[in-house]
């Protein structure tokens, strides 16, 4: 017979599939670090007093003046230390649908008596393609929510949810500027 | 040596040294009770087509009524989503198609054969490492269109949940598609690329908790979810059930091997027996998985064709020496236990279907031919092409010229180093005609080299022989 050789042995042909999956089960468990969902952060810090002075909402709208907002919001208190806002109108008025590159916004806005300033505002339409959209903006949105309050329409972007950012807040502008939805 | 020749020949040949005498008596000792013939299953190609139509028609439906095909419409962000959905299920359906087939169902088995079975699979394989590409790239892209490269190429690798074991899965996928490419297979030992290859299916594995959780089609429809998980826990008990279970049986109730015989000096015959041949059905023409149950050999299964028609007191096999494992099987002691898994394979005496045969043999490729020339009828005029590098390398010979004389036909041979016919194909149209006037009316049966298998079969194609008729085990490794 012309293989004088003993056959290779189990450990020497089954090596790289071992180190293979070895290598693959570490990586995997070094790698899995999901963040429960989204990595949400605001853009920067800004002052409360908006540069451009616009007569906004610079400050904390109390439970009882939400109105018809969102109930959640009601439990995020915000800081006190602003000054009183201006009374706020009630009711609670529709923004046109916005078209962003993931799907349609629309806000949903608590105005102040004057109508120039929202006192609080919250999404109920926002983009539900697909799974990663509903993620983020299930996180995203109550954040931009409590944002409004402080920093009215030229509120931060929130990181990780640009898109829904720059469409709430068109939609946003667009009720202050008196369109409907 | 023998002077070369290049034309198929009836030359008498110096005997081997081996006695008719002995040849006799042993194929008395195995003409004890036949096995009976397994049943063939009656599937056909359009059975198999129907199911995974079906099949595929429900999940790509799942898709298509959640908006995968409207999204294309609505710009190239949804589009990427859709496309990302639909690549993966794709992806998955062929990967579960491709282990459904190797858990060797026993109806598809018996209607198409072992080697069509492994020769789907691989195509299974090389579907889903595309669908697997485009999947990984439309993903990306929609992602990266959310917060960019690097935020998406995060979240993929570990921030999403599920996501992390779903990227080392396509990695994975893409490092045995590579070893999977023939020319990289080769440097590989037949064994190292099968564990190697085996990682896709802990690939499969990783990536189903991404399907359910992310998945757009799953996550959210309850009732399109427990059908996929169905699905998974199907192919799952079909692996069991026609995969592992039989080979414990097999490992449980060993053969034995009952004689050995060195043929030539680097060929054996080899005889396996034990009392659960009685309830076996086996046929000429099939081969069976050998799993010498030796501490070094028990991992491995090598397939050998029957070399004598299969009784209940024995199956022959003729083993040569092609390698490591197969020069230990040709050496094996006796009474050294052999599990057996099969038989498998098609290729048996009713493909002739009442016509004449021609045989074409390259090498060992003799093993199953002889035993199907044992079966044939008398007065069915079997013709053999029997090719051969070196005269001694034509095993069998004294008996297969007897076995054909018997019934009315010839064995004609060729031998010589294949260097020495490259001036005349002797599988080129008129050689065959030469050899065999009536070759155009006969059903082939071929076995041999990849090599010698493509060259016959152009051959006899190019003579007028439907490729219907023609019957190989198709190569798979
Ligand atoms: C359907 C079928 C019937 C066969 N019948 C016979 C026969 O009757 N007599 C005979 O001598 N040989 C037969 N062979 C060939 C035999 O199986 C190989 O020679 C043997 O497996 C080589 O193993 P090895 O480890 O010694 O050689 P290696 O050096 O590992 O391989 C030699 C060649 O065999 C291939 N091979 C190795 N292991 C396997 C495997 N488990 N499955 C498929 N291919 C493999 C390799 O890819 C390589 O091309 C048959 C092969 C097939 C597919």
């Amino acid at each position: 017979m012309r293989s004088s050789d003993r056959p290779a042995s189990l450990a020497r042909r089954a090596l790289p599939a071992v180190l293979l999956a070895g290598v693959s089960g570490a990586a995997l468990t070094q790698l899995d670090r999901p963040s429960s969902g989204i990595a949400l952060g605001r853009v920067k810090p800004k002052t409360s007093t908006t540069s451009n002075g616009t007569p906004s909402n610079t400050g904390t709208v109390s439970p009882s003046t939400v109105g018809n907002g969102d109930p959640t919001a009601t439990s995020r208190v915000p800081n006190s230390s602003v000054p009183a806002p201006p009374a706020c109108s009630g009711a609670a008025v529709l923004g046109p649908v916005v078209e962003t590159r993931w799907g349609p916004v629309q806000v949903k806005a608590v105005l102040t008596a004057n109508g120039k300033a929202a006192c609080s505002a919250d999404a109920p339409v926002t983009p539900s393609d697909r799974n990663r959209s509903l993620d983020i903006n299930s996180q995203a949105v109550p954040l931009i929510n409590d944002e409004v309050k402080v920093q009215g329409v030229n509120f931060d972007s929130i990181t990780g949810a640009t898109v829904t950012s720059d469409g709430y807040r068109e939609s946003l502008q667009a009720v202050l500027d008196g369109k409907r939805g | 040596m023998a002077p070369t020749v290049t034309e198929w020949n009836e030359l008498e040949h110096e005997h081997s040294g081996r006695t008719p005498r002995r040849t006799t008596a042993k194929a008395k000792s195995l003409a004890a009770r036949p096995l009976d013939t397994p049943r063939r299953s009656r599937l056909l190609h359009s059975d198999i087509a129907a199911l995974l139509a079906a099949i595929a028609t429900c999940t790509i439906g799942v898709w298509a009524w959640h908006g995968g095909v409207s999204a294309f419409g609505r710009g190239w962000a949804p589009a990427a989503t859709s496309l990302t959905q639909i690549s993966g299920i794709v992806a998955s359906l062929a990967g579960l198609f491709g282990v459904a087939l190797v858990a060797r169902p026993k109806n598809v088995e018996r209607a198409f054969g072992l080697d069509q079975l492994f020769v789907w699979h691989r195509y299974l394989g090389e579907a889903m490492a595309i669908a697997v590409g485009v999947h990984v790239v439309a993903g990306l892209l929609e992602w990266t269109q959310g917060d960019g490269f690097w935020s998406a190429v995060q979240d993929s690798t570990g921030r999403q949940p599920y996501m992390a074991a779903a990227t080392i899965g396509a990695v994975l996928v893409g490092v045995v598609t590579v070893t999977s490419l023939r020319s990289i297979r080769r440097k590989f030992a037949y064994e190292t690329w099968y564990f190697l290859h085996l990682t896709a299916y802990f690939a499969l594995a990783v990536s189903f908790s991404h399907q359910i959780v992310t998945g757009g089609d799953f996550a959210r429809d309850t009732v399109a979810r427990w059908i996929w998980i169905g699905l998974h826990g199907l192919v799952i008990a079909m692996l069991l059930w026609g995969r592992f279970v039989p080979t414990f049986a097999a490992m449980w109730k060993p053969l034995h091997v009952r004689s050995i015989e060195r043929l030539t000096d680097d060929t054996a015959s080899i005889v396996l027996g034990g009392p659960t041949l009685q309830s076996l059905k086996a046929e000429a023409g099939q081969f069976f998985l050998l799993r010498p149950l030796r501490r070094d050999l028990w991992w491995q299964t090598h397939p050998f064709s029957l070399a004598a028609a299969p009784t209940a007191l024995g199956l022959e096999f003729s083993v040569k020496d092609r390698g490591d494992a197969s020069a230990a099987i040709a050496q094996l002691e006796r009474g050294t236990q052999v599990a057996i898994e099969g038989p498998y394979g098609i290729c048996t005496p009713d493909v002739a279907a009442g016509r004449k045969l021609i045989f074409v043999a390259g090498g060992i490729g003799i093993a199953p031919i002889r035993a199907l020339m044992q079966r044939l009828e008398p007065g069915s005029e079997p013709v053999l092409l029997y090719r051969a590098r070196r005269t001694k390398d034509l095993v069998h010979l004294e008996e297969l010229r007897r076995l054909a004389d018997s019934k009315g036909g010839t064995v004609l041979t060729l031998v010589g180093p294949s260097a020495s016919l490259a001036d005349r194909d002797p599988f080129g149209a008129d050689s065959l005609v030469a050899a065999v006037p009536d070759i155009a009316e006969r059903v082939a049966v071929l076995c041999g080299p990849e090599r010698l298998l493509f060259a016959a079969r152009k051959g006899l194609i190019d003579v007028g022989v439907s490729s219907l008729d023609i019957h190989y085990e198709r190569p798979w490794w």
